[in-house]
């Protein structure tokens, strides 16, 4: 037996350039890169916007993206029926798409987190009375029910993060409320029953920091979602209306000239795919990331 | 003081089974049958039992987390059930716990020193700063290096988080603890530290405790009175060196021979007591130790043995008991 | 010694260490492990959080998790099983060598009765024939004495106790009639009753099959009552190897004497019980020397430079410890 306790094992091979400044531990690259994209456009969008939002020019009108034959550096995604630079229109339709997600995400996130705490901590009728509710909730069919909504209280920007924050926070309920009876059963919670700690108080302390992990993953994986359903909605007209712009707008504003003018539905559909791609992925690393079951 | 401080009197737990098909009857299980247990100032009753015996039960029931069926759970002459609210906040701090895991006993998500000062929080009487220098003092006097308080549990280890959990159970200064399992979970090693702890504080504190366990040998040291405990029931209770000299209970016998097997040599046979512990749903006629004790009768298949002394507090529910006082199973 | 265990050597580990990558750095889990089993012998490895006997199980079982890397040889049957490939592996499993875990539950499956398990284990793993498998599973469970096997075969996992279980799971790991069962604390999570007849049956299936056992444990009774020999570990090493009864009557390195003291004894009444001050040493720092340095009260100047040679004593008992180096070898 050797005196020394150095390792028997070969040295690890040192980690080169991108792999320590890019450590495995991180997020995975793309998807976040793409996020952020996202996110930053939709902050700040409109200052890096080459043109104004409603700056038309009928010499330019239906010109594809600029590595096309016809296309310019000056419209590098091409322009509308009315000369209207797409970039533009993306860059400020970004931001709307963010703003209202993000309201509704953390609106619903809110609500959800709250419901789903007092559904798992408490028991009997109360318990079982939001559970219903949100049984009641997820049946709805969305776009029937946004419909109905917008006939109802018309179209505006309130109306519809609220139509969609009404769809979301169903499933943050049951997440949280599936974690809340997990944690219930925990000594340290029993053991703060038996020092008189009020109800209130154990859930604030005790439940929801425990609880957390789920939501955060939810969020991520959400936001995505409802900026597909915003565009769902302003597709259909009961969304966003003109002269704003989303993302949606644009896919149904550019409906109608799909066959010779691909790009005014492509770009900003494209857009929405990698946009939604992104956050899904990252809400599966976080999702691995904080489960306290792997590594 | 001559009262018992602690008192249990003909304590019954019963559970309703959820019903297996719509029209059947529905399933009571009673998990606790008539237990009377008494507890003086400053003593260490250990609990001793197996799978199914409802010993944390007991435990919960002096804690207020259960409820009995029928019987009385009274502390320092109050009745559990009955208190007013003043009352109610009293005997939050003067009965305090302490669990068998130490992972789970804690919020991974919360510093230990709002941990340790979470009982004195909820009483309200204490500053800010007050409760910080009680935290600081509590933590030291269970042996956690001072300035550890800002951390979270994941910096330590099951035995110092044990020691935690002691502290926070001793931040309000109580009168009697409830030991579930209090050492189970820990490395051998650090059980001695932890049960030398426990006798220290009962010793410069005149703590009682209620101590319960599976271990005998843990339980000789601990303990001055022992009850020995059977799918709800008491069949032997004694004074410690009553109950290890002269066991009466066929099943005492049993666990105190395996016991014996760790410390003197001799491979397990598995006939000291032989079968599975019967489950608390299933029926029976007679003593409930009936299926698995070596001496059975007749008689112990019929009626169900009370329990009855044998002189110098030794309590025994077996009908053979005084004919086989001497033998060793 | 048993009349049951042979002179012949069934398990042979050389050399034997194991890292074990983590966030918080590299665990040094085991630090030059020797071991000789021989056949039909009871083996326990005993030792308390960090010592790696759990490592040291599932290393011979190949079953180290992907973020471990280990060397050394691990020789059954003379074969290294270091050197097999995962597919080899497979075979070896389940038929030479086999396991059972400390939670039943972790080896069953819920969802199918503990009979079709058992069938679908001869099916694959003995290749019984359809037609008998039904029977030699009834026959399984009665060899791990389950009263009414014939009834119990229909039983799913819940239905049955833990001690139960435990016994399927033992079922399940004897149908191939293995050289070598490992046990990883088989017994923890059971009552002291039916642990002893858990213990009981492992002695019963050495004397009627023949195949060694290791037992992994932190409970010394548990050793006390079933093992022929004990293997001390400690902070990744192998500390002390000798006879149960040489052990518990005389042991020899002072990590084993301290651990001893500490137990709560029902023979000898004490009014504190003797502790083992410190605590372990940082496993992912490389130290010189031995790893009981720092909590031992017979430690000389050349425990803090020099790794402890293995030395055998007169009992028989090996040890690694300078206090019984011979004098030629000391400083």
């Amino acid at each position: 037996m050797t005196d020394s306790v150095a390792s028997t094992f070969p040295a690890a091979r040192p980690d080169g350039l991108l792999r320590r400044l890019w450590p495995k531990s991180r997020p995975p690259l793309v998807p976040t890169a793409i996020a952020t994209l996202f996110v930053l456009c939709g902050i700040l969008g409109p200052w890096l916007a080459p043109y104004s939002l409603d700056a038309t020019d009928f010499a330019m009108v239906l010109k594809p993206p600029f590595w096309q034959e016809g296309g310019s550096m000056a419209h590098l995604l091409g322009t509308d029926q009315l000369g209207r630079d797409i970039l533009t229109r993306m860059l400020h339709g970004s931001q709307l798409s963010l703003v209202l997600a993000a309201i509704s995400v953390a609106g619903a996130g809110t609500i959800g987190v709250a419901l789903g705490v007092i559904a798992g901590y408490s028991r009997g009728f109360l318990s079982a009375l939001i559970l219903r509710i949100v049984d009641a909730f997820l049946a709805l069919p969305f776009f029937l029910v946004a419909m109905a909504f917008v006939a109802a209280l018309g179209v505006s920007t309130t109306n519809i993060i609220i139509v969609m924050a009404l769809t979301t926070w169903p499933a943050f309920t049951r997440i949280v409320r599936a974690e809340a009876l997990r944690v219930r059963e925990s000594d340290y919670v029993a053991l703060a029953k038996v020092a008189g700690v009020p109800a209130w108080r154990v859930a604030v302390e005790h439940i929801l920091p425990n609880v957390v992990n789920g939501v955060i993953v939810m969020a991520t994986i959400d936001f995505g979602r409802v900026v597909l359903l915003e565009s769902g909605l302003s597709f259909l007209g009961l969304g966003v209306q003109p002269p704003a712009v989303s993302w949606g707008l644009l896919l149904a504003d550019g409906k109608q000239f799909i066959t010779f003018a691909w790009w005014l539905t492509v770009m900003p559909g494209l857009a929405l795919l990698l946009t939604v791609l992104s956050f899904n992925m990252l809400g599966d690393w976080l999702r691995d990331r904080l489960d306290p079951r792997l590594g | 003081m001559n009262q018992p401080l602690v008192q249990l009197d003909n304590i019954v737990k019963q559970y309703r089974q959820p019903q297996q098909t719509l029209f059947a009857p529905p399933v009571v299980v009673t998990a606790i049958d008539d237990i009377s247990i008494a507890i003086e100032p400053g003593q260490t009753f250990g609990l001793v039992g197996e799978s199914g015996c409802g010993k944390s039960t007991i435990g919960k029931m002096l804690l207020r987390l259960e409820a009995p069926t029928r019987g009385s759970v009274t502390f320092d002459g109050l009745d559990l059930s009955k208190l007013t609210p003043e009352q109610d906040l009293k005997l939050r701090h003067q009965i305090q716990v302490v669990l068998q895991d130490p992972y789970a006993s804690m919020n991974p998500r919360q510093r230990v020193d709002k941990f340790v000062d979470e009982p004195q929080r909820a009483l309200g009487r204490m500053s800010g700063s007050e409760r910080r220098e009680m935290v600081e003092e509590k933590l030291a006097e269970v042996g956690i290096a001072p300035g550890s308080s800002r951390l979270f549990p994941h910096e330590f280890s099951g035995g110092q988080r044990q020691r935690i959990s002691i502290a926070r159970a001793l931040s309000v200064d109580p009168r009697f603890m409830v030991l579930d399992e209090p050492v189970s979970a820990l490395d051998v090693s650090v059980r001695a530290q932890v049960l030398n702890l426990l006798r220290d504080l009962q010793d410069s504190k005149g703590l009682t405790y209620l101590f319960i366990a599976h271990d005998l040998a843990i339980v000789e040291f601990m303990a001055d009175v022992v009850g020995v405990m059977y799918l709800g029931r008491l069949v032997e209770i004694a004074p410690k060196r009553s109950l290890f000299g002269r066991p009466l209970h066929p099943y005492t016998k049993g666990m105190l021979a395996l016991a014996r097997a760790n410390e003197t040599g001799g491979k397990s046979s598995g006939q000291i007591v032989r079968g599975e512990i019967p489950s608390p749903t299933d029926k029976h006629v007679g003593c409930r130790f009936r299926t698995r004790c070596p001496v059975a009768i007749a008689v112990c298949g019929q009626i169900d043995p009370p329990l009855r002394e044998y002189g110098a507090n030794h309590r025994a529910a077996c009908h053979r008991a005084e004919e086989l006082d001497g033998t060793v199973s | 010694m048993s009349m049951m265990t042979s002179n012949e050597t069934l398990l042979e580990v050389e050399n034997l260490n194991v890292e074990i990558m983590s966030r918080r750095g590299t665990v040094r889990a085991l630090s030059g492990v020797n071991l000789t089993i021989n056949k039909g012998e009871i083996v326990g490895i005993v030792g308390e959080s960090g010592c790696g006997k759990s490592t040291l199980c599932f290393s011979i079982a190949r079953s180290l998790p992907t973020n471990a890397r280990a060397n050394g040889a691990i020789r059954l049957e003379g074969k290294d099983l270091m050197q097999k490939s995962e597919r080899e592996m497979r075979n070896v499993r389940g038929r030479k060598l086999t396991m059972i875990l400390q939670n039943p539950m972790m080896s069953l499956d819920p969802v199918f009765t503990v009979g079709s398990q058992l069938e679908e284990l001869l099916e694959h793993v003995t290749h019984t024939p359809q037609a008998e498998r039904e029977e030699k599973s009834i026959d399984l469970l009665r060899r791990v004495q389950i009263p009414a096997p014939e009834r119990r075969v229909h039983n799913y996992p819940h239905q049955m106790s833990g001690g139960m279980r435990q016994r399927v799971a033992t079922a399940m790991a004897t149908a191939a009639t293995p050289s070598l069962l490992l046990a990883d604390e088989p017994t923890t999570a059971l009552d002291v009753t039916v642990q002893d007849q858990i213990l009981a049956l492992f002695r019963e299936i050495r004397n009627v099959t023949g195949c060694a056992v290791v037992m992994v444990t932190h409970d010394l009774g548990v050793v006390r009552r079933l093992c022929d020999r004990v293997v001390v570990m400690y902070a990744g090493y192998v500390v002390e190897l000798a006879e149960v009864e040489a052990l518990f009557k005389s042991p020899k390195h002072p990590y084993t004497q301290a651990l001893i003291a500490t137990l709560p004894r029902l023979s000898e009444t004490r009014e504190r019980l003797p502790t083992i001050e410190g605590k372990l040493p940082d496993m992912t720092r490389p130290q010189s020397g031995c790893p009981f340095v720092s909590r031992c009260p017979s430690a000389m100047a050349v425990c803090s430079t020099r790794l402890p040679p293995r030395v055998t004593t007169e009992t028989g008992s090996e040890v690694f410890c300078h206090l019984y180096a011979p004098e030629a070898a000391r400083p």
